[in-house]
């Protein structure tokens, strides 16, 4: 079977991420941050240096502003129900994955706050203006992903940081699908809560997850419980991360996580990109020529758009598309891919799509593979 | 258990002892995490650091890193 269904949790992931969480269950098993011998100290520092990896590999000013979650929707509804108050007023994009669009949604249905969508175009500076226009007094935060789970298109996040800094709202990315691939700086970037998954191109674990924000002791905690630290103190923690890190964490993940950053720190996120645009873009180039292939967005092209292709064939559903595939040996998602407001605006919210997402185990002779599979069941029955 | 070689500053959790560890260290006071072993019915259980040189320097380094010292004990 060979995998193209990285854009839903990477596969496989390296052998040091394996070697890594073997060493959690092995050697570092006791609980860090509850206990005073060597053991749990030990497996405290350990935890302690993936804080400082993924520091350093946003850009976050020092190890206080990680807070490890479960998965990036996690990370997201720690934010979004953490800061906004009755009467807020936030603006999302029309490409959100459900991570934002239902918790979003949900304080909207329950009166809470009320949220407008921006429509994106392939011009940023279009994108930027319409996020612009839906500005309002009461408007607290923009909230985007920063590139789209299903067709790979980037957003103008750095623009879009700068026109929060203007109007003084908060600027909320969901990097479940950039972070690994496309260089991301906090700081430097104006982003105030930086949301991602763990598990997908930064070749961690599954049930892994970020949030990376210097401004946490704002939010409301979307969950209180032990912490190990102030434990006469009835209250959550006021500080960083403990006050969004209840309970026993996930260090068989986290440390996983730990050597799946080394990995792409190793390898380079420039280069990792570059590497699986290349092959998306092999797989394009192919079928782009088929008469019975519809895609949906330009070529891939490195730093424009994520190797993630959405494609249907003429006269069949996605899920039957993806089950032809499955058939030949090939790991595709079909449907909406929790994404429906984006399917609305590319007219595929009826029969979904067939996604290729790319990972950096992917070669480009699998993408000619691919390519020819697709090829072939366009021809037989497009 | 502190002594006056070797104070304790109590910290408020484990992740603010370990970078109140590498800071202390970066700045030439070596620092050692460990459980606070007197804790309070106020704080209630965490961690400190034990150190070996000056106490205000430490406490200083500490605070401009936003490294609350909530207790010193010995020194």
């Amino acid at each position: 079977m060979t995998y193209f269904d990285n854009a839903a949790t990477t596969f496989p992931k390296p052998l040091a991420v394996k070697a890594a969480v073997d060493q959690a269950l092995v050697r570092y098993g006791a609980n860090p941050g509850r206990s005073g011998h060597d053991l749990s100290v030990e497996t405290a520092e350990q935890v302690f240096g993936v804080r400082t990896k993924a520091a350093a590999f946003f850009g976050a000013a020092d190890e206080s502003q990680i807070v490890f979650t479960q998965n990036c929707t996690y990370a997201v509804n720690i934010v979004i129900k953490g800061l906004l108050c009755h009467g807020d007023h936030v603006i999302i994009s029309d490409l959100e994955h459900n991570a934002v669009l239902r918790p979003v949604h949900a304080l909207a249905t329950r009166g809470v706050i009320t949220y407008s969508m921006a429509k994106t175009s392939l011009d940023d500076e279009e994108t930027v203006d319409a996020f612009r226009r839906l500005i309002r007094p009461e408007t607290r935060a923009i909230i985007t992903t920063h590139a789209s789970n299903v067709f790979g298109v980037k957003m103008p996040i750095e623009k879009l940081a700068v026109l929060a800094r203007q109007y003084g709202l908060y600027f909320i990315v969901d990097a479940a699908q950039t972070a690994g691939v496309e260089p991301i700086d906090v700081s430097g970037m104006g982003i105030d809560f930086l949301c991602t998954a763990g598990h997908k191109s930064l070749y961690g674990p599954t049930g892994t997850g970020l949030l990376i924000t210097a401004l946490g002791s704002r939010l409301t905690p979307l969950a209180e419980g032990g912490t190990g630290s102030v434990s006469a103190d009835y209250n959550q923690p006021d500080f960083m991360p403990d006050r969004h890190e209840s309970g026993t964490l996930n260090t068989v993940g986290i440390l996983g996580l730990g050597a799946g950053i080394d990995f792409v720190n190793r390898h380079g996120i420039g280069r990792i990109a570059h590497y699986e645009t290349m092959v998306a873009r092999c797989i394009y180039d192919e079928i782009s020529t088929e008469p019975n292939v519809v895609l949906y967005t330009p070529a891939p092209q490195q730093g424009v758009n994520l190797p993630v292709l959405s494609f249907n064939i003429k006269g069949k559903t996605s899920e039957e598309t993806t089950g032809l595939l499955n058939q030949a040996g090939f790991a595709l998602r079909g449907g909406l891919h929790c994404a429906p407001s984006a399917h609305e605006k590319y007219g595929t919210l009826d029969g979904g799509t067939a996604r290729i997402s790319v990972g950096a185990f992917n070669t480009v002779e699998q993408g000619y593979d691919l390519a020819c599979a697709i090829k072939r069941i366009a021809r037989a029955g497009g | 258990m502190a002594n006056i070689d070797h104070p304790l500053l109590v910290v408020r959790s484990i992740t603010n002892a370990m970078r109140g560890q590498k800071i202390l260290e970066q700045n030439g006071i070596p620092a050692y995490v460990q459980r606070n072993t007197l804790p309070s019915s106020k704080q209630g259980c965490g961690y400190a650091l034990k150190i070996t040189g000056s106490v205000e320097k430490a406490v200083n380094l500490l605070a401009a890193a936003d490294i609350k010292v909530t207790e010193i004990q010995g020194g």
